[in-house]
């Protein structure tokens, strides 16, 4: 028996602790479910960095109405306002991705526990049905979404 | 090193409390939850932020370090977002 051991080699993650960027990219996760954890962070730090360009652009009405003016104009240009739809995409998923992940913190869509028989089987298939039923809110919501951005933009 | 991460934390929530009494009692419904609104907002963001940034620099000196800035950073875009609501 090993002194130490390794915890994430024994979940078998094949991600050796201490490992960087690449497990603070996936988490020690595979498959479909380390994409989406991967994706949820991205598109966190995506709404965060809108929210603080929201709040700056805002805030600059402070300085006088010409700087709130000639920000807005900048903000209202073409290129700045292709950029609505990657973030209502990014919003969508990151949305309907949190609530998947507070149902399964829940313990909700993750089937009953039981006794594990020898090969060990996870819950992830339980768990796929909640993603894909994501996935197609997400797609509802863009649909709609992007009409009306589409609608406003023209 | 927990005292003073619950200290800031304690400042940080009776300071967004206090400043929304104050927008609430000189503001509209609609106003109120627009500053709620990014209250959340940031708060959840510099959260997860926080979460990752201690995920990848390990360390107590980190952990003080990416907390207070993430802390610091919430509270001047909040203040900015209650000055900028009051100025109208």
């Amino acid at each position: 028996m090993p002194d130490s051991v390794d915890i994430r080699a024994a979940e078998g993650t094949n991600v050796p602790a201490g490992a960087g960027l690449i497990a603070w990219l996936c988490g020690g996760r595979k498959g479909l479910e380390g994409y989406l954890y991967l994706t949820h962070r991205i598109t966190g730090i995506i709404l965060l960095l809108f929210v603080i360009a929201h709040v700056l652009l805002s805030s600059s009405q402070l300085l006088g109405m010409e700087a709130w003016a000639r920000l807005m104009e900048m903000a209202t240009s073409p290129v700045v306002e292709y950029f609505r739809y990657p973030l209502l995409l990014a919003f969508g998923f990151h949305a309907f991705n949190g609530i998947r992940l507070i149902l399964v913190e829940l313990g909700l869509a993750v089937g009953r526990p039981k006794q594990q028989v020898y090969p060990y089987r996870g819950s992830i298939g339980r768990q796929r049905p909640l993603v894909i039923a994501m996935m197609i809110l997400t797609a509802a919501l863009l649909l709609v979404g992007e009409y009306d951005v589409l609608r406003l933009a023209h | 090193m927990n005292d003073l991460r619950l200290i800031l934390w304690g400042m940080s929530l009776l300071a967004a409390m206090t400043t929304l009494a104050v927008v609430g009692f000189h503001m509209s419904f609609v106003t109120v939850n627009y500053v709620l609104l990014v209250g959340v907002c940031l708060f959840h963001g510099f959260y997860g932020l926080h979460t990752m940034l201690t995920e990848y620099f390990a360390g107590p000196r980190a952990g003080i370090v990416t907390g207070t800035g993430c802390i610091v950073a919430g509270l001047v875009l909040f203040g900015l977002t209650v000055a900028t609501t009051l100025s109208q």
